[in-house]
């Protein structure tokens, strides 16, 4: 028993001292875990949403700081930041807004990475803020049209707001404001893809005559807006022996496969083929005469220089002769449009003309009634006059000669 | 006074598809020189109407060829005979037809052709016949469908769109043109309606040359 009394007086007296060490333990921790909590609290928030909108949701905070203080609750309660907190944005410490420094914002792409680096691609790089456009306090995170892309395209909103579209579809239904592209840098069958989009049974074959061959030859905005400056755009289509108009979209060739045929020329050396930046009828005509490219073709697409957000229905559009009857001095303006890598198109200005060539400059693209060729009407007038002329001078002899015939 | 010989020359299903085309053709030419140039010409209202009954016109014009090339292929079968000059036309025939046409016909000869149900046409007009029935029609029709279809693979083997109204075009012009000249020359009987009315009844009064 002796010989277990030390070992058994050592073995409490340890146990004692480890449950202290235990004990300290935790509590240290517990105190590390909750001075990180302290300092987590101070760098994002030392206070929870509703805290936060106790001032910022009183509109009389206006008056104290200006409009920017205010924070409508329930327009904030219906966006996807409320989920998160004021404090996943604003850093403010517990003393707020007695500590006298101004709060620190989070900035957007710490979330939304993807969409900024999206948008530094399109046409709003450089030219609008995120804010400009979104109200991160508002439902939905959208400001108003008037108040987000009104007030760089105020214009554009207001002729919109005046359309019976507008009613239907905000301005982002159609443009995508984080890849927006110019007017001019999209193919006419990507515009006419974002009509789709909610028209998309629109066939128009109830009074439109060759209704499928007019909705891959034109643009939606040519007929539907008064868009001004009609002008042909010429896209390089593949062919490869069938015709992919089984679903009705023209298969366009991509920047990558217009390389695979010029190889290191870059892909406007296809036709332009001095480099000048322009295209003439002869470059024109040795691209659609070249065996070497008869995988690819030319597609052209009516279109317009300027597009104007007076959406509508139109009725003198229903009668043909608004297209057909222009005439050949309408049609003189013609570009061949490029694919980018980046999915954009650059247009060359063709030389005057090419659509009124009456054989190989456009050799696929007619609009029957504006597009003809004056000397091929002048040679077919006259064998109408050839036919008419010799009746003409024979009945003229005949009349003349009347009493020969008599006589027998 | 002596009743005129009358011979039947023309049966009722000729004088059917004759008056089928010549009415559809000259519908064809309307409507098509008012969807060249609407600037211009507007007879049927509207643009999309004279492309409508272009349209129609143009299929109704090509069942009627149909039913005519049958006819005389496999019914009457005498294409080759009615149609085809001989060889003595070609040598001969064709020189004394114009010949007629352009200088005797002025001095009062008679017509060196006269016309029998096995043989109604002179040299010229079996030759000018031949090729407008067995190729420039079919042509015009054939481009014509082209259009109406707008089959794109069509159009590319054949060169383009632009090819096929060029050609299109130009035939249609050829036949306003011998619209014309068939007018006229159908008034060159021994009277000015002689040939309208054979036509119309399918007999032709013979003539006594004297």
């Amino acid at each position: 028993m002796l010989a277990h009394e030390p070992v058994g007086s050592i073995g409490e007296e340890e146990r004692k001292r480890m449950v202290l060490k235990v004990k300290f333990l935790i509590i240290c921790i517990f105190g590390f875990v909750m001075l990180m909590a302290g300092i987590g609290i101070n760098s994002s928030s030392a206070m929870e949403t509703d805290d936060c909108l106790g001032c910022h949701g009183d509109s009389s905070i206006i008056d104290e700081g200006g409009e920017r203080l205010y924070i409508d609750g329930a327009q904030f309660a219906g966006t996807k930041h409320a989920e998160d907190g004021c404090g996943s944005c604003h850093f403010v410490t517990d003393d707020h807004p007695d500590d006298g420094i101004r709060p620190g914002k989070e900035s957007c792409d710490t979330c939304h990475e993807d969409t900024i680096d999206e948008l530094s691609k399109g046409l709003h790089a450089g030219n609008a803020e995120c804010t400009d456009c979104h109200n991160p306090h508002a439902a939905k995170g959208l400001k108003p049209p008037g108040e987000s892309c009104g007030m760089c395209h105020e214009d554009a909103v207001e002729e919109y707001l005046k359309s019976p579209h507008a009613e239907k579809a905000a301005c982002s239904d159609c443009h995508s404001p984080h890849t927006v592209k110019s007017h001019l840098s999209i193919s006419g069958f990507e515009k006419n893809r974002r009509c789709a989009t909610c028209h998309d049974n629109v066939g128009h074959s109830e009074w439109l005559l060759r209704s499928r061959l007019h909705m891959q030859a034109t643009t939606c905005i040519s007929c539907h807006t008064d868009s001004k400056g009609i002008v042909i755009a010429m896209y390089i289509e593949k062919r490869d022996g069938v015709r992919p108009d089984k679903e009705g979209e023209i298969d366009l060739a991509t920047y990558e496969d217009l390389m695979q045929l010029v190889g290191d020329g870059g892909v406007q050396s296809l036709i332009d083929t001095n480099g000048d930046g322009s295209i003439t009828m002869a470059e024109l005509k040795d691209f659609n005469k070249n065996s070497k490219y008869q995988d690819v073709g030319l597609w052209g697409v009516l279109s317009t220089e300027t597009a104007s957000h007076s959406y509508g229905i139109f009725e003198d559009r229903r009668d043909c002769s608004f297209c057909h009857a222009a005439g050949p001095k309408a049609m003189q303006t013609c570009y061949v449009a490029f694919p980018n890598q980046d999915g954009t198109y650059s247009r060359v200005a063709v030389e005057e003309g090419a659509v009124l060539d009456p054989l190989f400059a456009t050799p696929d693209f007619y609009m029957v009634g504006s597009t003809r060729n004056d000397i091929l009407s002048i040679l077919g007038l006259l064998i109408i006059a050839g036919g008419l002329g010799a009746a003409s001078l024979h009945g003229t002899f005949r009349f003349l000669t009347r009493k020969n015939r008599r006589k027998h | 006074m002596e009743k005129p010989k009358m011979i039947y020359l023309n049966p009722l299903a000729v004088r059917i598809w004759h008056w089928i085309h010549a009415i559809g053709i000259t519908t064809l030419c309307i409507t098509g020189a008012q969807i060249r140039f609407p600037e211009y010409i507007n007879l049927f209202g509207s643009y999309r109407a004279a492309v409508l009954v272009h349209d129609y016109t143009g299929i109704f014009v090509c069942i009627d060829w149909l039913l005519w090339f049958s006819y005389y292929v496999f019914i009457d079968k005498s294409l080759i005979k009615l149609y085809v000059p001989t060889l003595d036309d070609l040598k001969t025939g064709v020189i004394r037809q114009m010949l007629f046409y352009g200088f005797n016909y002025f001095r009062g000869k008679p017509n060196p052709h006269h016309p029998t149900p096995d043989n109604k046409f002179n040299p010229m007009q079996k030759g000018a016949y031949l090729m407008i029935m067995t190729a420039l029609v079919p042509i015009v029709l054939l481009s014509g469908l082209l259009l109406l279809l707008i089959t794109q693979k069509w159009m590319i083997a054949l060169g383009g769109v632009k090819i096929v109204v060029g050609i299109h075009f130009l035939l249609a012009c050829s036949f306003a043109a011998f619209l014309f000249v068939h007018m006229y020359l159908a008034t060159l009987g021994h009277t000015f309606w002689a040939h309208i009315i054979t036509m119309i009844t399918g007999w032709e009064e013979e003539v006594e040359e004297h």
